[in-house]
């Protein structure tokens, strides 16, 4: 998986491709949490994302939680068909932004 | 033509879903199936998989032991028994607390309990668990054309 991040201020985007599994989101969850400081406008971009399972997700909810307590804005662009059927299935699509 | 059948034993690892994945590859070579169905046999994989690497032989480590067949007509259906010698853990004995407004109630809440064998249920058409001579077997079984 590449994870690629461009920040612009307080804005950061984490473009992602591949396939973000369990291992992947390990290494992922460590980019969350070492460079959301600061951070009150984030996007992944997940156009190059095959799929997500529930380590994939948990860290996507760990970033929402931490935007959440920084009075934040998170959203997730470019989502693929697999994994928007994920976070409808899951329910995550209630409550996260997601845009084109 | 008779069914494709392979066996596997590998690590209960997170490197070890990378050999499982493999192991998929191979048996899944000629079948038509779309890259979404791909996917979504992916996830079920790695959910069931992840919960052997996690709750199995935790905090130790061990083996695992991986059955696939397919169905050679035309539906191409995969059965994948998963099983390991570790803790005896049925996933799906909180099965009626997983319906998708149980998940989603959670999910809102920021629970993440449930996510991983809620995926499995929703993507298998079929799934058992059975412990038996001292071991979890988890049997599922998804139709992939």
């Amino acid at each position: 998986m590449e994870i690629k991040k461009e920040q612009n201020g307080n804005a950061l985007t984490v473009h992602l491709a591949g396939r973000l599994a369990a291992k992947e989101a390990k290494t992922l969850e460590q980019e969350v949490q070492s460079s959301l400081t600061g951070i009150t406008d984030l996007t992944f971009d997940m156009a190059g994302v095959t799929y997500v399972a529930s380590a994939g997700l948990r860290v996507i909810l760990l970033a929402q939680d931490m935007m959440d307590e920084a009075g934040g804005d998170m959203r997730l662009v470019h989502v693929g068909p697999v994994v928007m059927d994920v976070l409808n299935l899951t329910g995550f699509s209630d409550f996260m932004k997601i845009e084109d | 033509m008779s069914d494709k059948e392979a066996v596997l034993t590998v690590e209960a690892t997170l490197d070890g879903l990378d050999v499982v994945n493999e192991f998929v590859d191979e048996l899944l070579k000629d079948v038509p199936c779309t890259d979404e169905m791909r996917a979504k046999l992916d996830i079920l994989v790695e959910e069931v998989f992840v919960n052997i690497v996690n709750y199995a032989y935790a905090p130790g480590t061990g083996q695992a032991d991986v059955r696939g067949r397919i169905s050679q007509d035309s539906d191409y259906i995969i059965t994948l028994v998963f099983e390991d010698s570790g803790k005896k853990f049925n996933p799906l004995e909180r099965k009626e607390t997983l319906s998708a407004d149980a998940v989603r109630k959670r999910a809102k809440n920021r629970q993440r309990g449930g996510l991983g064998i809620f995926l499995v249920i929703d993507i298998a058409d079929e799934i058992r668990y059975e412990w038996r001579d001292g071991k979890n077997i988890l049997t599922v079984k998804k139709r992939m054309v």
